[in-house]
């Protein structure tokens, strides 16, 4: 009857050891904060119009990379140069033309001098 | 019989001639003209503005009124490449002697240039002002105006009205 009596003290000495060893097991370490680049998802592909301080804009978003734009009295053809912190689109005539999406506001620059500016859906 | 009939059409001409009658033949729907409130300097064509109020007037010289059975404006936007059709009630236009006029304001965004032409705006005057064409030619739109009379027949004009932003 003793023996019974020992083990089963054992046994539940041990199993607070269990639960104790689980209690005392160090919080893992937080993983490392990576900074979050913004992402601008390119638009279309489609026809979007515009409104800008300025006047209005139409924007042909032919696929992921290219765009084609009327000012000047011509259409303009602008490829995609960069995805980061804006989408930054440059060509046309001569390469005169820039336009910058933030995915919420845009301008187009003609010979790096804006022209039409806040320009929203 | 024959000798009587042409007897009687050369007295019946006689009398028309004598009476000093002119027998005119005039299409009920006749003479579209177009204009805006901008006015290009360089060439006097009519332009739209998408920086500033831009108004649109078109009249058409429509004696009897009452045998017009739709009037239908459609507008093309070459940037866009869109289309908008529209119905315009005759109540819409005004009457300036023979004439039938309408003046509407644009308001350009997404959905087509124009997006719509409420009526009004102080009927059959508009203030056109000379504008010099900046470099910044942003569209065009073409308007056709087609009117149908009672015998269905179709009387239509149309005009282009180049489009710029950033006018002074």
């Amino acid at each position: 009857m003793a023996r019974l009596v020992l083990l089963l003290l054992a046994l539940s000495l041990a199993s607070c050891r269990v639960i104790l060893d689980l209690e005392d097991e160090p919080a893992p370490p937080n993983p490392p904060v990576t900074p979050v680049r913004p992402v601008v998802p390119v638009p279309g592909p489609g026809t979007f119009t515009y409104r800008c301080t300025g006047g209005t804009l139409v924007v042909h978003y032919l696929d992921s990379n290219n765009l084609r734009l009327f000012y000047d009295g011509a259409f303009q053809n602008l490829s995609l140069l960069r995805r980061s912190p804006t989408l930054l689109y440059s060509g046309g005539t001569g390469g005169a033309y820039t336009w910058e999406w933030d995915g919420s506001w845009g301008s187009l620059s003609v010979r790096g001098q804006v022209v039409l500016r806040n320009c929203g859906l | 019989m024959g000798r009587n009939y042409l007897l009687s059409a050369m007295l019946a001409g006689l009398a028309l001639g004598l009476s000093g009658c002119l027998v005119l033949v005039e299409l009920p729907v006749s003479n579209f003209r177009f204009d805006s409130n901008w006015q290009r300097t360089t060439d006097g064509a009519y332009v739209f503005c998408t920086n500033k109020t831009s108004q649109m007037r078109y009249k058409f010289r429509a004696p009897d009124p009452s045998v017009i059975t739709k009037i239908e404006e459609r507008y093309v936007g070459l940037a866009s490449g869109r289309t908008l059709t529209l119905d315009r009630p005759i109540a819409d236009l005004s009457r300036d002697g023979n004439d039938l006029v309408f003046i509407g304001e644009l308001t350009f965004g997404e959905g087509g240039v124009p997006q719509s032409l409420p009526p009004g705006v102080g009927q059959q005057s508009i203030t056109v002002t000379p504008v010099n064409p900046p470099t910044s030619r942003n569209g065009a739109t073409t308007v056709t105006v087609t009117v149908t009379t009672r015998s269905g027949v179709q009387y239509s004009g149309s005009y282009t009205y180049d489009t710029y932003a950033n006018c002074p």
